[in-house]
């Protein structure tokens, strides 16, 4: 099939990437060139189950150790520097590394796709800066002389061609630069290797694809459309035209991010079966997302509780009836940011669904959001209610100005609860973590000083 | 050189696209807290120096 590319959208998209991103952050920490560095950030560094967040470039190459990787991987060599992650700097670099971004496009024209990952329309600023090839340049020297990082540029005529670029050529390539148009699609697209190289292609539809001889992005792109959509629909669809480089998205048209819900949740590090334990962690769970609803000066109408159990270990465990969890959700009888009201209301939730399955996974979000100033009274209960509130008030109040573990339940200090062990974690990984410099003579040569 | 169109008609389009859709951000929840919440605060800001500078207007009409 041929495209007609001449009525397609030919915009100038850059992406961007940060080579190993929390890897390269912990290496500049230590005046380490991000290149030269053998760091692998794990989520803890005792477990050894602990999962591998990210590893530098030189781990990936010469260890093979990657994101996903786990901590019993990883060989014993003096080369390597295990460290915990520190998710709240990471969060302060890439609002840094956002505000450089700005420079070149506008709010409206920056689509901030991950932590380490953005997409920029910069269309509307080349004839300021110049050509897109001079734009991605401009930008890696400014984030090198800025951050000290490492970036790689996607360019392309659309995001779908620049995140294949960044992804497929950009990373490997010597200047961390290259550019994907609809013209050079046979050079480049139909050249990636496998279909799981593909942008939207997950395991599933690669499996699918499979199933229909297509295995590898040249057999999608001369396979024919109309088995394609009877097989896996409109998707199929999307999947043979962007095979051809085809993606109509405009960056201007981004869905605007905006507060839907407010949730939480938590992997356990081990099985929960005692019911009270559980309780615990649902119950400051909630305390934490009511307090955001209040900070924000929201009430949440809705609730909803997720509960994964626990994998058994051998297969003979696993029978046909088996739950791997629960989904439910509840409609709180009126709107609420109060901690008491809504963490009642998820252990009844909890509760009524529960046949004690081993715990290890909560999530709990808080839906149907409506702005404070309107308040449905309770006349059975507004003694109580207000007594509430104002427990809630002080006790905001006292973690807003001392801390978050200022002020805490009794319940806190017992075994099950978590509540201590997470008060830092930002994003579910350690907020902080110190740099022990004394420590820093005793790493090998190999890992050398910015 | 080739003329770069900037956009597109929806009645050209090859098929439906789900256009940005598709790119959905994947953000941790602290992440996209702390981006809306600077966001928040920036455009507080803004309402408050057009709101002073109103007030002002309205106050003193005749200050340059």
């Amino acid at each position: 099939m041929n495209i007609d590319y001449s009525k397609l959208p030919r915009r100038d998209i850059l992406c961007i990437d940060v080579k190993s991103f929390f890897a390269s952050v912990e290496a500049v920490r230590r005046k380490i060139h991000p290149l030269d560095a053998y760091i692998i950030v794990v989520s803890n560094t005792v477990s050894k189950g602990a999962v591998v967040l990210a590893s530098s470039p030189k781990v990936k190459k010469e260890f093979n150790i990657r994101t996903g990787s786990r901590r019993f991987e990883i060989p014993d060599d003096k080369k390597l520097m295990i460290v915990e992650p520190s998710m709240g700097l990471y969060l302060r670099v890439n609002a840094m590394l956002l505000d450089i971004f700005r420079r070149y496009a506008s709010e409206d024209d920056l689509l901030i796709y991950s932590i380490d990952e953005a997409f920029l329309d910069i269309s509307s600023v080349t004839r300021l800066f110049g050509e897109p090839e001079n734009i991605a340049r401009m930008i890696k020297d400014e984030v090198w002389d800025k951050l000290k990082l490492v970036v790689a540029v996607g360019i392309g005529d659309n995001p779908l061609l620049a995140k294949l670029a960044l992804d497929n050529d950009a990373k490997h390539a010597t200047s961390q630069i290259a550019y994907w148009s609809y013209e050079s699609v046979p050079y480049t697209v139909w050249k990636i290797k496998t279909l799981k190289d593909m942008w939207g292609i997950s395991y599933g539809y690669e499996k699918s694809l499979n199933n229909l001889g297509i295995r590898s992005v040249y057999d999608l792109a001369h396979s024919d459309p109309n088995v394609l959509k009877a097989s896996l629909g409109i998707i199929g669809l999307q999947l043979f035209y962007h095979s051809h480089g085809v993606d109509y998205s405009i960056i201007r048209e981004k869905i605007p991010m905006m507060r839907k819900s407010y949730s939480k949740g938590q992997i356990l590090l081990s099985d929960y079966t005692d019911k009270e334990d559980i309780l615990f962690i649902i119950r400051d769970m909630t305390e934490e997302v009511a307090a955001r609803l209040r900070s924000h000066d929201m009430l949440c109408q809705n609730i909803s509780l997720y509960i994964g159990f626990s994998k058994p270990k051998n297969e003979k465990d696993i029978s046909q009836n088996q739950r791997n969890g629960f989904n439910k959700s509840h409609k709180l009888s009126r709107a609420s940011n109060s901690t008491w009201e809504i963490s009642e209301s998820f252990c009844y939730l909890f509760l009524s669904n529960w046949f004690n399955e081993p715990v290890r996974q909560i999530n709990i979000s808080c839906n149907d959001l409506m702005a404070s100033s309107v308040l449905q009274l309770n006349i059975f209960s507004m003694q109580q209610d207000i007594r509430q509130e104002k427990i809630d008030l002080v006790i905001d109040q006292i973690r807003n100005r001392y801390g978050k573990t200022s002020v805490f339940r009794a319940y806190n200090l017992m075994p099950g609860s978590t509540f201590l062990q997470r008060s830092g974690f930002v994003g579910g990984h350690k907020g902080e973590t110190a740099v022990k410099y004394n420590q820093e003579d005793s790493y090998d040569k190999e890992n050398k000083k910015l | 050189m080739i003329k770069k169109i900037r956009s597109y008609k929806k009645s050209d389009m090859l098929y439906p696209d789900r256009g940005m859709l598709k790119w959905a951000p994947m953000l941790l929840s602290d992440h996209s807290e702390d981006m809306l919440t600077k966001r928040e605060s920036k455009d507080k800001n803004e309402k408050d120096t057009i709101l002073m500078k109103r007030k002002r207007e309205n106050e003193f009409p005749n200050e340059p």
